[in-house]
């Protein structure tokens, strides 16, 4: 990915004003937004351009760190809201970001309908595996069998596969990194921006205070080492048995596919409605 | 004047559509019109009724209190309306489908064949035209280029050409009615 | 569609109305009896270049017409008991953030899925209190297809003037009732857009109120940007945990509504001057009441009736003005008694409140009004 002409630098979409920032030591949210600060500079965009939509959770905080144009709302509900300010608003470049509990747990049905409408937004989900803002309960993304604080005995719910769901479900552009794999977070955020159609970038991310912890994995370092442990690219993954895969991290992309976005459908709608009022 | 109707059936009739037909039609000629309709949770097979008031005054309660007029084209719609209180009230039933006999119906019952009517005349389906026409015959500030004109918005083609014929029989059954008032 | 009068449903007005206002954006699930808004906003609105989103529930959609809002459109939804229910949450959203925007609910009987073709307004304490947290609210409810289409216009105004969401508490027996309506033009109505920022600000606060407690909406992607924020905030739109800026902010969003009482409230009298008893209704009880009081005149008693046209803020002031010298009150409601409450709050102690009650999904008739006056006439 070439670097474009530099006319705003990442440092210009950064609120310095409200650092340091409340995210815990070890946690890997600070390395997700510096990677997408970095993909706005090289997106070309403005900072008037952006609007970021986010929910609530600790990675919901994050715009309180963003020198754009900035939605915080109710926890779930971050996807429908970046959907009726981008159909109104066509040439804003909308976020929505949103960690495992609001994207894919509470709001997972809009999760899926976003997905299917291939509305023009890019969610960012940060996945670290449970609820840490509440104190580390479990999400539906939290691993088979992991202690958290409502799971003292084990987690018994199976995780659920945001990328696999999404794509399934019709998202034009799916990735999944994690935090340990830093470059990744950055190019495909980027791809994301310049994607038409729904593009949903998932980053793993250790929670040493409360997943991490509960988990034999109470330091940063043991969690990204294990982050590097469980991550298993898409094309190696190809190649692999179920049970060789079990409790595997799968990253790469999942789905970039050019085709009919949201806006592009709705636009012939509007102009079959038109032909139809001049007919009357 | 303030005229009370209602046309009652089951769904699928186009009961509600005669009543807005009616409504629009007195609208047009510059009367007040008001349309109410009930219908049970499914909009298909259950009873359904729709008010219209048409009225040269301002329409307070919308729904028909002392009806002047009731057309029933199904049994489950006569038996809402076996006990009707307005003694001028007339009730036109279709006996081309309700067997009346059994019913200890009065003088303000009439049974006309509808259905049988709109089908000889090549639209079973009609029936709910026939009635707009039945109907309409009650109200003479109703003119019938009005009642053509809103046939002509809803329908086209041949289905409007048979309407507008069976809207005329539906008058001319309607004035014999209020012949025997 | 220019002045024409048109022989609709109060449903159908409804999305007129909007279209007349200048609405864009409806966003919306199907519910009876509210679907005839939606069905015709999917057909009116991308003939004007607007959108029309059916969305995967009633939260979505309420979610949804909030965002339209945020990105500058005039945005609507529409829904009904159940639905309503579900769209609490983020109305309060719309009422902490300020957004603009206009949900209608065409009532029905409920709780749950109750009678679901049929109409009722117990949902007018809900529309009150249905949120969690401090705030005022403004409601609004239309007694005829016309003021459907003109009440639905005055929602989009005050809702921009005041940067909240407004309810639209119509009821199936207005949503379903279908009469002559007038359809007026944009020229003939007055139209209001939210207020707007002045230009060359050093620095845009998108939460600092100007006089009237309303702070003025940049427009996005404009010169300005914008924060928009759920929790308790400064002006700055950044979250904040200080009790004086979260005290001073639950003030203004309550003050910008009941401070504006006088601007905001809106009703209709029928003969109450110098009558003897006062019928006090809104919505589709109106009808029933009106003709209550015509069929009371006949014999021979003078009865006034005052229609509500905004039932939130309460008008506790004029209800009691209009009442003091009244030998009895009647309040006609489609529930078990919800206005009747804050009618008894606002009259002296003296004068009798009766109920007019009906909750078995059937329409409230004049009878049962008159019913409840014998009952005053008795005490």
């Amino acid at each position: 990915m070439s670097r474009r002409s530099k006319e705003v630098s990442w440092k210009a979409f950064l609120r310095e004003e409200s650092l340091p920032h409340q995210w815990c030591a070890g946690c890997g949210y600070g390395v997700i937004l510096k990677s997408m600060l970095y993909a706005f500079e090289k997106s070309g965009l403005a900072p008037k351009d952006v609007v970021v939509v986010t929910g609530i959770g600790c990675w919901g905080k994050a715009d309180d760190y963003l020198y754009t144009n900035t939605v915080h709302v109710t926890h779930g509900r971050a996807l429908p809201i970046a959907t009726g300010i981008k159909v109104a608003n066509p040439s804003l470049k909308v976020l929505a970001l949103m960690g495992d509990g609001d994207s894919a747990t509470i709001g997972g049905n809009h999760l899926i309908h976003s997905s299917r409408r291939n509305i023009d937004v890019t969610a960012i989900i940060a996945n670290n595996l449970n609820y840490g803002m509440t104190g580390g309960q479990y999400s539906c993304t939290t691993p088979l069998d992991s202690r958290t604080s409502t799971s003292w005995y084990g987690d018994p719910e199976p995780a659920l596969d945001i990328c696999r769901l999404t794509e399934t479900a019709g998202a034009s552009f799916v990735a999944r990194t994690t935090v340990y794999h830093v470059g990744t977070i950055e190019r495909y955020i980027l791809m994301a921006l310049s994607h038409e159609g729904f593009s949903l970038v998932e980053v793993i991310s250790p929670c040493p205070t409360y997943f991490g912890r509960y988990n034999k994995m109470p330091k940063a370092p043991i969690m990204l080492n294990w982050l590097k442990d469980k991550a298993i690219s898409i094309e190696r993954a190809k190649n692999l048995s179920e049970e060789e895969l079990s409790g595997a991290i799968v990253t790469g992309v999942f789905a970039d596919k050019k085709g009919h976005s949201f806006l592009s459908r709705y636009n012939e709608i509007q102009a079959r409605a038109k032909k139809d009022l001049e007919g009357e | 004047m303030k005229y009370e109707i209602i046309f009652s059936g089951i769904g699928g009739q186009g009961v509600i559509l005669a009543g807005s037909l009616l409504g629009e039609a007195a609208v047009s000629c510059g009367l007040r019109a008001a349309q109410t309709q009930a219908y049970g949770v499914s909009a298909r097979g259950g009873f359904t009724k729709t008010d219209v008031i048409i009225s040269d005054d301002e329409i307070l309660y919308p729904y028909a209190l002392t009806p002047d007029l009731i057309i029933v084209l199904a049994e489950p719609a006569l038996l809402h309306y076996l006990n009707v209180s307005n003694d001028n009230c007339k009730v036109i039933y279709d006996s081309s489908i309700i067997d009346a006999s059994k019913y200890d119906l009065d003088k303000r019952y009439f049974g006309l064949p509808i259905v049988e009517i709109a089908k000889e005349l090549g639209s079973a389906r009609s029936a709910n035209i026939l009635s707009l026409g039945i109907a309409a015959s009650f109200i003479v500030d109703i003119s019938l280029e009005q009642l053509d004109n809103v046939l002509e918005k809803r329908f086209r083609g041949k289905i409007l050409g048979k309407n507008i014929e069976i809207l005329r029989k539906g008058i001319e059954l309607g004035k014999s009615v209020a012949l025997t008032r | 569609m220019t002045g024409k009068i048109g022989f609709i449903l109060g449903n159908e007005a409804i999305v007129e109305g909007a279209l007349v206002s200048g609405a864009t954006f409806f966003a919306g699930y199907p519910i009876t009896p509210s679907s005839e808004i939606a069905e015709r906003a999917s057909r009116r609105l991308p003939q004007v270049g607007g959108y029309y989103l059916q969305m995967e529930d009633e939260i979505a959609s309420i979610a949804a017409i909030i965002g339209a809002s945020i990105g500058g459109a005039k945005a609507f939804t529409a829904t009904s008991g159940p639905g309503f229910s579900l769209m609490q949450e983020n109305i309060g959203l719309a009422v902490m953030a300020e957004v603009p925007c206009v949900i209608i609910n065409v009532q029905r009987s409920g709780p749950s899925t109750g009678l679901a073709t049929k109409p009722a307004q117990a949902d007018i304490m809900q529309a009150r209190w249905g949120r969690h947290g401090d705030h005022s609210i403004i409601a609004i409810s239309p007694s005829t297809v016309q003021e459907c289409f003109d009440l639905i216009i005055f929602a989009f105004n005050v809702a921009e003037t005041y940067r909240c969401p407004v309810l639209f508490m119509a009821d199936a027996t207005v949503g379903h009732l279908r009469e002559g309506c007038v359809l007026r033009s944009k020229d003939e109505v007055e139209i209001i857009n939210r207020k707007r920022p002045p230009e060359g600000l050093d620095e845009y606060y998108p939460y600092k109120a100007d006089e009237d407690l309303v702070p003025p909406m940049a427009t996005l992607g404009g010169h300005y940007l914008s924060r928009f924020h759920s929790s308790s905030h400064n002006e700055k739109g950044l979250p904040t945990s200080s009790p004086e800026e979260a005290k001073d902010l639950i003030k203004r969003l309550y003050d910008k509504i009941e401070k504006n009482k006088d601007k905001i409230v809106k009703y209709k009298t029928f003969d109450v001057d110098g009558s003897d008893y006062l019928l006090i209704a809104f919505g589709g009880a109106v009808r029933a009441a009106r003709q209550a009081a015509l069929d009371a005149k006949k014999r021979g008693l003078k009865v006034g009736v005052l229609q509500l046209q905004t039932v939130w803020p309460f008008p506790a002031e004029y209800v009691c003005e209009l009442a003091k010298d009244k030998k009895g009150v009647v309040v006609p409601e489609m529930n078990m008694g919800q206005i009747i409450g804050e009618v008894r709050k606002a009259v002296p102690d003296a004068i009798p409140v009766v109920g007019a009650n009906r909750y078995d999904g059937e329409p409230l008739a004049p009878y049962e009004i008159m019913k409840a006056l014998d009952e005053v006439l008795s005490l």
